[in-house]
């Protein structure tokens, strides 16, 4: 209750200042008054009365003073006075607040940004019912190496023994990552779909938002023409009707019932990162069908076209699901084919799985923007202690005036509160701007970055980062000015007060900078040259005025024959279209993902299982298509057909390995059929640029016969007019067939490097930033140490010193401190560099070119941030530093 | 003249309580009173009296309201409120107990320990 009226009261003393000013006035007078008049009756002469009761009453202005802070009136006047006056001195020094706020809005906002990344990507929740406890199930052969682990679903049968004899799960599902045509209405388009098995939706625990998903009883033959569908698909193929449950559609040819609709955000297993997706050209699953194997199937060991997940037990840890997994694996390991005996099982948290390439990226960019953060609070703090220098005489005034030190700390926070104010809400804006930009780059390998926003997390974080701002700036010097010796500050008439402390930190700060920012930038030009090194890595074919898309066949084309027969159409038919040099076909194309991997036989070599090559399946103009050279012998001709002949393709590396010294022409090689060699092509990077390509051959199309292929054609046309073309031409051929993935060359190229370039870009402009930050920092700590030292200077110059040793004393201390802040960074980056291997290409971490280019860089602009106050020193008149000593 | 005591940290308050509780009273009535009640033995400072008065009002204790004195002139009046009665009788009380504690402490000789 006191509380209240305490509130009240100060409220009331507040609001009416004024009066509550002129009654305490009154009042104090009427005592005073009254008090004379009895002195008067008590024969005091009325002359001596008045000033007697003066006396007796006391000081007034104390009274007064101590009767307004007894009703606590002064707080808010005292603090919008010294806010007023905090806005009023930065208002006098524009280019400090200026320096400060932006130092500030970069700080907060690089921060905010890449905060809102790692949260969207890293700590906001999967969309699915308590992520924590989903994992992969793996089944890796050891020694079949080249294939990433995420390639490795179990066999079939291994799956169902998994299945039927684990206790850890609560449940288990298969699917797949595929493409298809989906005919609705008569109108084909192509689809992202997963055939799945029927626990996948109860293990992900995702319910749809219409009608209701698969159940185990459609996964049996005979019940699996239902299907789900995603809501991206309902809103863009259905036009979200509400009463598409029911409606028939045709995927691949084979009918199916939509039986219900997914909620938005749910589109697992496509643009999940451990899969191949790229080939789909998607990033979300569009419709969900059952598997339904047969159980001749269900019992198959050597075949596995899916991926499990599961879900753990609750009480069941990953070690113990791992042990018992171990333990069936080892059980049936002896019924696989001999070539995949040995299998391993390997059980991975979902969640690590979903963001695992990208983690360690992210977290690199986590520290590097910390260290950004770092650099401005130091930079921030020396730009406060550098105008605190000028402040001195202010401040010793002050206190010599009576101000408490409490009063000064509460000043100075006041104006370190606005700075940071003014900082937090520009780092804000920063923040969410360069949010959007990095949406707009997209790379993709981070997984889910879209779904970065700025949210409250994030909005909490960019105040603690304000806070830690506000009291790093704020405080210290708050506290290390108001200890300023006020005798010795006025003795000396202010200017030239040097407190050592204050002077070896703002130093040791400025050291710190130095070095910091050379970490960073010697990581960004680490970065920078793995990027050069990979636009200039000779990827063995020419991706400019390429246009390529994926046409995928369905089960009525069940033959190579009728593949073939469909395909030699679409080549034929898409070469005589104007503005189409050459076309051709492949199962996959360089850099737009998807492998297959082979064995071979080779003519006077023993069978060797453990060497996988690099398998394309291609149609006669491909090379030329693709300006991939052939080097010896002639590329497939449409003679090279199924009753021809068998013929094989091989790579530079192939030959040289195999037949060192010799032609490899009219070799014999085994693979799918007895096969002659007749030609030799360049090495390509397929799979990815970074990689040095495998060994690699190609087998005729015409021959092999297979789907889905991609159609490449070297064509100036814009990509959009052949794709519509191309869509005429198809439809054409076959209404059920879809046209999907139309993509020119340089998008293949430009999406296997975005990653980097995503990274690159990322860490130099934090780099960037930070060298921002240290040269204003050094900036302003020459400027301070200028001005204190102008007596000095002054008599330098009046005793003959030129404006050239003027110069050079003060480049010297200068460079002594970026010395030193760079042999400190050079250190901590040659320490730090290994951190960052895994991101590198074609650049040892500690590449000494470029620590060193980047050391002189840095002299370089650490000098230039250094000349200006120089010669500011150099201008000194010695007459007037004199005259104001 | 009797001698004259400076006055303990803190009994000012209570004082002025006290003085008002008899009735309510402008601040050099308050002053009168006091002087009265201990019989001119205590030392005020006259204007010390104000931040007293004003920090009670603000603690709700008492409140004011402007009036006219005897001598017809403009007074701001200060009465005891319902929580500065209840403040007043707990404070008493604590002083009475801490004033026996010393007494008896005080006068206490070798004898009795």
């Amino acid at each position: 209750m006191t509380f209240f009226a305490r509130l009240r009261s100060w409220w009331r003393a507040t609001r009416h200042a004024a009066r509550t000013e002129s009654d305490m006035d009154a009042e104090l007078r009427a005592h005073i008054e009254t008090h004379t008049e009895s002195l008067i009756a008590s024969g005091v002469p009325p002359a001596q009365a008045h000033r007697r009761a003066e006396f007796e009453f006391g000081p007034l202005t104390n009274t007064m003073e101590a009767c307004r802070d007894a009703r606590a009136a002064n707080l808010l006047p005292s603090l919008l006075q010294d806010l007023a006056f905090g806005l009023r001195m930065l208002r006098k020094s524009p280019g400090f607040a200026a320096l400060s706020v932006v130092t500030l809005a970069l700080g907060i906002g690089t921060t905010t940004a890449v905060f809102s990344l790692v949260n969207g990507v890293l700590l906001r929740a999967l969309p699915y019912r308590d992520p924590g406890r989903l994992v992969y199930l793996f089944e890796p052969i050891p020694h079949i190496t080249g294939v990433p682990l995420e390639a490795w679903g179990p066999f079939n049968a291994d799956f169902y023994d998994y299945q039927a004899q684990s206790r850890s799960f609560t449940s288990l599902a298969l699917f797949t990552t595929d493409g298809g045509n989906l005919s609705i209405d008569g109108n084909a388009v192509h689809a992202n779909s997963s055939q799945v098995t029927g626990d996948f939706f109860q293990t992900l625990g995702v319910a749809p938002e219409l009608g209701r998903a698969l159940n185990p009883n459609d996964d049996r033959p005979g019940f699996e023409h239902v299907a789900v569908i995603s809501h991206a698909l309902w809103q863009s193929q259905f036009s979200a009707d509400p009463h598409v449950v029911g409606k028939e559609v045709l995927l691949n040819a084979e009918p199916c019932r939509i039986i219900g609709v997914m909620p938005a955000g749910f589109a697992f297993p496509h643009g999940t990162e451990s899969f191949e997706t790229a080939e789909a050209g998607g990033r979300s699953t569009q419709i969900w069908v059952p598997l339904a194997l047969s159980p001749k199937e269900k019992a198959d060991r050597g075949e596995g076209p899916g991926y499990a997940i599961g879900r753990l037990k609750p009480s069941v840890t990953v070690a113990r699901a791992q042990s018992e997994i171990s333990a069936i694996t080892n059980g049936f390991d002896k019924l696989h084919p001999p070539f995949f005996q040995g299998a391993k099982s390997v059980i991975r948290p979902f969640d690590l799985e979903v963001t695992g390439g990208s983690r360690r990226a992210l977290l690199i960019f986590m520290a590097a923007v910390f260290l950004v953060l770092l650099i401005a609070c130091g930079n921030i703090a020396s730009l406060v202690l550098a105008r605190m220098h000028g402040r001195n005489r202010e401040f010793s005034l002050r206190t010599a005036l009576g101000a408490s030190r409490v009063r000064l700390i509460r000043q100075l926070s006041t104006e370190s509160l606005c700075l940071a104010g003014a900082g937090g809400l520009f780092g804000v804006l920063a923040a969410s701007l360069t949010v959007r930009l990095l949406i707009h780059f997209h790379p993709t390998n981070i997984p889910r970055l879209e779904e970065t926003s700025i949210d409250l997390r994030v909005l909490l974080f960019a105040l603690g980062a304000c806070c830690a701002a506000v009291l790093l700036c704020g405080l210290f010097p708050a506290w290390s000015s108001s200890r300023v010796d006020i005798n010795e500050v006025l003795k000396r008439s202010g200017s030239r007060a040097v407190r050592r402390s204050a002077a070896g930190l703002h130093r040791g700060l400025m050291i710190g900078q130095i070095a910091l920012t050379f970490v960073l930038l010697a990581g960004s030009g680490l970065l920078i040259r793995s990027l050069l090194n990979l636009h200039a890595v000779d990827k063995g074919f020419r991706s400019s005025s390429t246009v390529s898309m994926s046409i995928g066949l369905d089960g009525r084309y069940n033959t190579p024959e009728r593949q073939v027969a469909f395909f030699r159409e679409v080549i034929e038919r898409t070469s005589k279209l104007p503005g189409v040099e050459t076309a051709s076909a492949s199962n996959h194309l360089p850099l737009g993902g998807g492998q297959s991997l082979g064995t071979v036989e080779v003519e006077g070599y023993p069978y060797d299982d453990k060497t996988l090559f690099e398998q394309r399946e291609i149609t006669p103009n491909y090379f030329a298509t693709l300006a991939i050279p052939v080097i010896e012998g002639r590329p497939f001709t449409d003679a090279d057909a199924i009753n021809a002949q068998p013929t094989i393709i091989i790579s530079r590396s192939f030959a040289r390995k195999y037949f060192p010294g010799q032609s490899a022409l009219g070799k014999k090689i085994h693979t799918t059929g007895h096969r002659i060699v007749v030609g030799v092509v360049g090495d390509v990077r397929q799979y990815s640029l970074e990689t040095t390509p495998p060994m690699q051959f190609y087998l005729p199309l015409w021959q092999t016969g297979d789907s889905p292929a991609k159609v490449v054609a070297r064509t100036n046309l814009p990509p959009d007019r052949l794709a519509s073309e191309m869509r005429i031409l198809v439809r054409n051929l076959d209404p059920a067939v879809a046209v999907a993935d139309v993509r020119t060359g340089s998008d293949l190229v430009a999406a296997a490097t975005a990653d980097r370039r995503f990274e690159t870009y990322l860490l130099t402009s934090f780099a960037g930033i930070a060298l921002f930050l240290s040269l204003v920092g050094l900036y302003a700590l020459m400027t301070y140490s200028v001005e204190q030292r102008t007596a000095e200077i002054g008599v330098r110059m009046a005793l003959g010193a030129q404006p050239r040793s003027v110069l050079r004393l003060i480049l010297r201390q200068g460079s002594t401190l970026a010395f030193a802040g760079i042999a400190l960074g050079f250190a901590c980056a040659w320490l730090a560099a290994r951190s960052i291997a895994s991101l590198l290409f074609q650049v040892k971490p500690t590449d000494a070119s470029t620590f060193f280019a980047v050391a002189v860089l840095f002299c370089a602009v650490a000098l230039a941030a250094c000349y200006l106050p120089a010669r500011r020193a150099t201008r000194v008149d010695p007459m007037i530093s004199l005259r104001t000593e | 003249m009797p001698d004259r005591l400076d006055l303990l940290q803190g009994t000012l308050d209570l004082l002025i309580l006290k003085a008002l509780s008899l009735s309510q009273l402008h601040g050099y009535g308050v002053l009168l009173r006091i002087q009265q009640i201990s019989s001119d033995r205590l030392e005020i400072q006259q204007g010390s009296l104000y931040p007293a008065l004003y920090r009670l009002e603000h603690q709700g204790l008492i409140a004011s309201e402007w009036g006219e004195s005897d001598n017809k002139r403009k007074a701001k009046y200060y009465r005891l409120t319902v929580a500065g009665r209840r403040q007043l009788r707990s404070e008493a009380e604590k002083w009475s107990q801490m004033a026996g504690l010393m007494a008896s402490i005080l006068s206490t000789t070798v004898e009795e320990i």
